[in-house]
């Protein structure tokens, strides 16, 4: 399973932690985009409907770790639903994308949200993005409204715009940031006692890539 | 008969001559009736060649005809020579030998049981007793008695010779203590018996020990061989993942592992015989030594020399000009269609450059993400499957290990996701 925390040794002081990300949420809220726009600095006006699940490398400095996200970015239609187990299972990360502009989507995040927290793994880090931001003018879902749902629920929340690129590399920075970047000689559960092996111990430890 | 020949119409019994055919018969059928019928038989058949012969030589064609119609159906009927009659012998040899070997088996192991007792600890150890003590266990007989085994009775076969020289030694213990054992000839055999058969037990012979030194040699050559192959071709396609330095090193080690196979075998088939092992043994040897040559001739010719230091630097200076050839090729190719793009000015697609305070934090060139081909398939889980494979492929081209490795990881849970799904019993 991918549930690993892989850090390695890298340039002197540097350590390299390898997470898997998982994007969730309803089609055409924006999935693809925010990740194509992490990833690869782009947009497209006219994103095509993903087909199963898109893979993705991307990675970030932060301070002295190098985190590499292995991103899956899974599509929203209702048919690839069954797919998403397999990638959020073994998932550090997940990002539930709504639209803003759509209050079903804000709904259908709920619902992902309550799968993550029965299904994935008890760790794992979601953020909520309220995406598609550079709308306001058709807003339908408050940023009040969302703030507070991920504050009960203890998500990270921003507003993002894979069109202008707001706040989409900073929810990937502020998840790497929150997840445990444990040093490999320190047998897994490093000082932030957040275990990634739980869901599966036989998984490897936390260290060796 | 001395010499004489005698002619004409003969009755074979009396030697009468009877002039004519029909006088012949009738005196034979007529004189000899008694005679054996087999016999009479016989006579006709002649009498009648012979009648035949002198009325129309018909006989002549007769016998070359015969052969002629018999010989295909002669061919036809001859089924293949089986076999003659089998006696196997073995079974009885075999019971012969398991009698011999049980009647062996037996006595020695009573000979042993008695040495036992003779050396117990228990054994009084004083002279005297001890005398009896060595009598009650192993009846004591005369040496005159013994002077030829085979006319022993079976009782006393297994005794302690009783030595009628000196009576101090009849003991197991001398008068100096050291123990020694007397015994008549037969018990003899059977303990140097015994103990040749416990001493071939326990060694191993030395070609068994060559042999197994030789197999050893094999399979590190062949665990050797692949490596030195791999670093040789590197060498040649100009890649630097290994020196040269390095690869002489491994191929050195195989040529000693090719040279201790070879002696080895060798001298596993120049033994000197000393047990005297025979035609079998030595045939034996002979084929181990062809097979190890055999071996490395298979083997050595497919090892190609390793370049030269100066092979080496011009493959290395060849492979980097191609290099630089297919880089400016791309580069060129990459302008072209950059050019052609702003030409066109695409309508759909619109790039932005993220920028945003932390972009420091990004590494943008290392972001990547594989083409998805979209395959016709209903399943969303084969389709999935596809979709990953083809991102391997693409990993794989553009050497991202990390990403192959993740994908790969994701395929085989798919996989067996999928297989789950298929095999699970319907409810």
């Amino acid at each position: 399973m991918a549930n690993r925390t892989a850090s390695r040794p890298a340039n002197g002081q540097n350590k390299i932690c390898q997470f898997k990300l998982v994007l969730l949420g309803e089609s055409a809220v924006g999935k693809s985009s925010l990740v194509l726009r992490f990833v690869k600095g782009q947009f497209h006006e006219f994103q095509e409907s993903t087909i199963g699940a898109a893979f993705l490398t991307q990675t970030v400095c932060l301070d002295d770790t190098t985190v590499k996200f292995e991103i899956w970015d899974t599509a929203g239609q209702e048919r690839y639903h069954s797919l998403a187990p397999m990638y959020y299972r073994g998932a550090q990360a997940a990002i539930v994308v709504y639209d803003i502009t759509n209050q079903d989507t804000f709904s259908r995040a709920k619902t992902w949200v309550k799968e993550l927290q029965r299904q994935a793994s008890p760790n794992i880090v979601i953020a909520l993005a309220g995406n598609k931001c550079d709308l306001s003018n058709k807003r339908m879902v408050e940023c009040e409204e969302a703030q507070a749902y991920a504050e009960e629920n203890s998500l990270l929340f921003m507003e993002t715009s894979a069109k202008t690129a707001m706040n989409v590399n900073d929810i990937f920075l502020a998840i790497a940031k929150k997840l445990p970047k444990n040093d490999g000689g320190s047998g897994g559960n490093g000082s932030s006692g957040v275990s990634l092996e739980r869901t599966d111990p036989s998984s490897g430890g936390g260290c060796c890539k | 008969m001395n010499g004489e020949v005698l002619e004409g119409f003969l009755c074979p019994i009396c030697l009468k001559d009877l002039g004519t055919i029909t006088q012949l018969q009738n005196h034979f059928e007529e004189a000899h009736k008694s005679e054996d019928v087999a016999v009479i038989q016989h006579l006709k058949g002649l009498f009648e060649k012979a009648k035949k012969k002198f009325l129309n030589e018909e006989i002549v064609k007769d016998n070359l005809q015969t052969p002629i119609n018999l010989s295909p159906k002669r061919i036809v009927n001859e089924k293949p020579q089986e076999i003659g009659r089998i006696t196997s012998h073995t079974t009885f040899f075999k019971n012969l030998r398991e009698k011999r070997i049980d009647a062996y088996a037996l006595e020695t192991n009573k000979l042993l049981l008695r040495l036992d007792k003779l050396i117990d600890d228990k054994a009084p150890m004083e002279p005297s007793k001890r005398k009896n003590y060595e009598k009650s266990v192993v009846p004591w007989t005369k040496d005159k008695k013994l002077t030829n085994p085979s006319f022993e009775p079976e009782g006393e076969m297994l005794g302690f010779r009783r030595s009628n020289s000196s009576g101090s030694l009849n003991s197991l213990f001398s008068s100096e203590g050291e123990s020694h054992l007397r015994t008549c000839q037969r018990c003899s055999h059977l303990l140097e018996r015994r103990h040749d058969q416990m001493e071939t037990r326990n060694s191993t012979p030395m070609e068994n020990f060559l042999y197994s030194r030789l197999c050893q040699y094999k399979m590190d050559a062949e665990r050797q061989i692949p490596q030195v192959l791999t670093m040789a071709q590197s060498l040649r396609d100009g890649d630097e993942t290994y020196s040269l330095q390095s690869a002489e090193s491994e191929r050195q080690k195989l040529i000693m592992i090719f040279d201790s196979i070879d002696k080895t075998s060798k001298r596993i088939a120049t033994m000197i015989d000393e047990q005297n092992a025979g035609q079998k043994t030595m045939q034996l040897r002979r084929a181990i030594r062809q097979a190890a040559a055999t071996w490395l001739q298979d083997n050595m010719l497919g090892l190609q020399s390793l370049p030269t230091r100066e092979e080496l630097d011009e493959i290395q200076r060849r492979k980097n000009l191609e290099l630089e050839k297919r880089i400016a090729i791309e580069k060129d190719a990459m302008t072209k269609k950059l050019e052609k793009d702003n030409a066109s000015k695409k309508v759909e697609i619109v790039v932005r450059k993220a920028s945003l305070p932390n972009t420091k934090n990004m590494q943008d060139e290392n972001g990547w993400k594989p083409e998805t081909q979209v395959s016709d398939n209903d399943d969303p889980m084969l389709q999935q499957i596809n979709i990953i494979k083809s991102y391997i492929k693409q990993a794989k081209q553009q050497c991202k290990w990390d990403e192959v490795h993740m994908l790969e990881e994701n395929l085989n849970q798919l996989e067996k996701a999928y297989w789950d799904e298929k095999t699970k019993p319907f409810i």
